[in-house]
């Protein structure tokens, strides 16, 4: 189980641009984060995956706290799936940007490619693997992104704006692929209807702060997430 | 201001490889002693790509009606640092010679040297620092860039003419050279300067800590190591240099002194009448040892051995022309079939 | 604008060439590279009058580019690129190096012409060179190679990166300089006042994604480290490749052709 308890996440000109947050994902569960532009969907996915040091509370796993020294073992857990591709795929192909996330932990060569193969595999896209990502589609893109992020093997996935950048038909096959993966998600979007049709769970963010939590009929909430600004 | 590789002889383009290689060694020894060196590497990669979209950018130079482009050692230096500002100037220019034939693979090191380690390494430290030294405002920022850019680009392209001219290739005397590319390449630095002041105070004003950190961070006893490189290159460059010319000297030039070592003699006694042949050749045509025509000032060859040269050299081409093509054709043939 | 598309069609297009399965695209990069400098050095080594003697060195480009099924129409147009500056030394040749080599029918052919073309030659060979070796091997074979000499990770790692992200800034460059255009008076070029702006701009975007790009490296575990590239093994064909472009090369640069030819023409 992956706990958030009590986490606030400052910048330098920016106090609290996450405050006070307390949740939990269970091993499996599809949850959606949504909320406004700004409301600080991403500031906590950034934190969770252990970018961003939180100014105050903690967050666990399996009731194991992050901290300075088990940073590097919590990051293996949890993986991040970052908004635009072009910022996660950073190799001139597919297969080594892949590859980056077990070779830095330590996997031996024959292992990394069977991890690379797998998970291309399981994503649809072996045929990506010596592709650059310089021309593929936003569809291929997304989907060489989250390869990148499988290869680790994670027990948690976080997902920021997966659908942006994707025409509706991508976003359908990706809808799929989400559902079919094992690992807990937490899904941050303002693409509501994505949201209902992978998500049995709902976490409202607005101004840094949680305010609703549920099943998915917040999401027909009309007047909630009028309110929301979604 | 890039360089070709048939500008150059092998030693000029050696020597520079040499000096430019141990910049960069330096350079990388430099960064890995810094706390932040890993955060560094993504931003020099980005940063190096920026360089390559922003040479792409043409402004309109007002009044003149020409373009031009930013260059950029200074630019990244300012931003950066001047030893990370030189990794990203050499990846930047391996790009530009291996996809778009601008420079070339022998010629590396001495567009690395004109481009990127005269500005980054020495203009940029004792220059640009000196006049930002005493604090980052618009008005230093912009007298340091101007100057820095007008002295880096005067000396790369004075780089330019001394390393074309050793090279051999041109005719061209020192002084027409000198009078053509130093006045070019001022009125050219004039405007990049206006140009990298603009974009430094421009970062400046909305991301101070980008400036602020990399004039920090590089301020620690920059002063002591500048001198241990610039010893460092001249050694490098004075033993690479002497030692090659002292083949060029004795012989006109390294390769074929080193295929002398290798073969015993400097025209390859090879067993076979070919080669037999080949001598003999040579021998009866040994008024122009390796020249296809004869030396200036000596008598013109006959008439027709300058058309058996041009014909013959016409055939070899499409002979070689002939020889692709038929590949081609069997290739596809095979496509075809298979 | 029209040169950044280019840029980027340019390393599109080149690297759809290096993705090819021929004979020549299948050898060890080290092959490869290694001919490839041999090749240029012994181009560059022949002196400015040697036009004749370089005429059997077309071979190796027209082969290879046979060979790997490269078109060579598009890789010509590259080769004006590395134009202007030798046109310029070579054309300095024609003015400064009037005495007559030989003529024909009349017309006088002086050393300088004779410079200038074999200048201009000259850098078609080198180019090629470049373009072939490039247009056969993937980036990341090359970039592999200089991992197993082990070149520092911190520059290959480097290299990587700005060759990835050419492409992506290209494209916002070319986006920020459309919607320039669309508004500004000269559909040329962007105004040299707000060419600082233009630049700030594009900088801060770029370290905003050096800044994301890092996170999203720090997520997967990012430590820098010399991690060892594949070992890949020299085979015997790869020998036999760089054995016979070393003794093609070593070969005409003993033997010249022009002193065949002469010596021919004497019989």
């Amino acid at each position: 189980m992956l706990e958030v308890c009590g986490l606030s996440v400052s910048y330098p000109e920016f106090a609290n641009a996450v405050d006070g947050v307390f949740f939990a994902l269970r091993e499996g569960e599809k949850v959606a984060l949504i909320g406004a532009n700004g409301a600080g969907k991403t500031t906590l996915l950034l934190a969770l995956a252990g970018v961003l040091t939180p100014s105050e509370g903690n967050i666990s796993i399996d009731g194991v706290k992050f901290n300075k020294k088990n940073i590097h073992d919590a990051r293996k857990k949890i993986g991040l799936v970052f908004q635009n591709p072009d910022d996660q795929l950073f190799m001139p192909n597919i297969y080594e940007d892949a590859a980056f996330g077990p070779r830095n932990f330590g996997c031996s060569e024959e292992e990394t490619r069977e991890r690379v193969e797998n998970a291309l595999c399981q994503l649809g896209i072996p045929q990506l693997a010596r592709r650059s990502p310089l021309k593929l589609s936003g569809g291929e893109k997304r989907l060489a992104a989250i390869s990148t992020v499988l290869t680790m093997r994670p027990s948690y996935m976080l997902f920021d704006e997966p659908t942006a950048f994707l025409d509706p038909r991508a976003k359908r096959a990706l809808a799929e692929i989400l559902s079919g993966l094992p690992q807990g998600k937490l899904i941050a979007t303002h693409d509501l209807a994505f949201a209902e049709k992978i998500c049995s769970r709902v976490l409202l963010l607005q101004n840094g702060r949680l305010t609703a939590e549920g099943g998915i009929d917040i999401l027909r909430n009309a007047a909630l997430l009028e309110s929301a600004g979604l | 201001m890039h360089m070709a590789d048939a500008l150059i002889s092998p030693a000029v383009g050696s020597a520079l490889y040499a000096v430019s290689a141990a910049a960069v060694a330096y350079s990388t020894a430099k960064i890995k002693k810094d706390a932040l060196c890993e955060k560094k590497v993504p931003i020099m990669g980005v940063a190096g790509a920026f360089v390559f979209a922003g040479q792409m950018i043409n402004f309109t130079i007002p009044a003149t009606g020409s373009s031009g482009h930013i260059g950029g050692g200074i630019l990244l230096a300012g931003l950066i640092g001047g030893p990370a500002a030189l990794l990203v100037i050499s990846a930047v220019l391996i790009i530009q010679c291996l996809f778009f034939a601008d420079g070339g693979l022998l010629a590396l090191g001495c567009n690395i040297f004109n481009m990127g380690v005269i500005p980054c390494l020495f203009i940029y430290p004792l220059l640009f620092k000196r006049i930002t030294g005493k604090g980052l405002n618009y008005k230093s920022i912009t007298a340091a860039s101007i100057i820095s850019v007008v002295a880096g680009l005067q000396i790369g392209a004075f780089g330019v003419v001394l390393e074309t001219l050793a090279s051999g290739v041109t005719e061209l005397p020192f002084e027409a050279f000198i009078a053509l590319m130093q006045p070019i390449h001022f009125a050219i630095g004039i405007a990049e300067g206006i140009v990298t002041a603009a974009a430094l105070c421009f970062v400046q004003n909305a991301r101070p800590e980008i400036l602020e950190s990399t004039s920090n961070s590089t301020r620690i006893g920059s002063s002591v190591p500048i001198k241990k490189i610039l010893g460092v290159m001249v050694i490098v460059t004075v033993f690479t240099g002497g030692v090659l010319a002292l083949f060029a000297s004795s012989n006109p030039d390294g390769l074929e002194w080193s295929m002398e070592r290798a073969a015993g003699t400097a025209e390859l006694e090879a067993e076979g009448t070919a080669f037999n042949t080949a001598a003999a050749i040579q021998e009866t045509t040994a008024f122009m040892p390796d020249y296809s025509f004869a030396n200036a000032g000596e008598d013109p060859p006959l008439i027709g051995t300058t058309v058996a040269g041009i014909v013959g050299g016409v055939l070899t081409l499409v002979l070689a022309g002939g020889t692709g093509f038929i590949i081609s054709r069997i290739k596809s043939g095979k496509g075809r079939t298979a | 604008m029209p040169n950044i598309q280019n840029s980027v069609q340019n390393i599109y297009t080149l690297e759809n060439l290096a993705a090819g399965g021929t004979v020549i695209h299948r050898l060890h990069p080290a092959a490869k590279m290694l001919s490839a400098l041999f090749f240029i050095v012994t181009v560059v080594s022949f002196d400015r009058y040697a036009v004749l003697s370089l005429t059997p060195f077309v071979f190796y480009p027209a082969v290879l580019m046979a060979l790997s099924e490269t078109p060579h129409l598009m890789m010509f147009k590259r080769f004006f690129a590395a134009l202007p500056f030798c046109l310029f030394a070579g054309i300095a040749n024609v003015i400064f190096e009037r005495s007559a080599a030989f003529s024909l029918g009349g017309l006088t052919v002086s050393f300088g012409t004779i410079s200038l073309i074999t200048l201009l030659f000259r850098t078609y060979l080198c180019v090629m060179a470049v373009l072939i070796l490039i247009a056969t091997t993937p980036v990341m074979e090359i970039t592999g190679q200089l991992r197993r000499v082990r070149v520092p990770a911190i520059f290959v790692t480097l290299f990587e990166m700005t060759y990835r992200y050419t492409g992506v800034l290209l494209e916002e460059a070319a986006f920020m300089h459309t919607a320039y255009s669309l508004r500004g008076r000269s559909q040329k070029g962007i105004e040299m006042r707000h060419m600082g702006s233009f630049v700030g701009q594009l900088i801060i975007r770029s370290f905003d994604r050096a800044e994301r790009v890092y996170a999203a490296m720090k997520c997967r575990g990012y430590a820098l480290r010399e991690f060892h590239a594949r070992e890949r093994k020299f085979t015997a064909r790869d020998m036999v490749f760089a054995a016979m472009v070393f003794s093609f090369c070593v070969f005409f640069r003993m033997v010249s052709i022009d002193a065949v030819i002469n010596a021919l023409a004497r019989f």
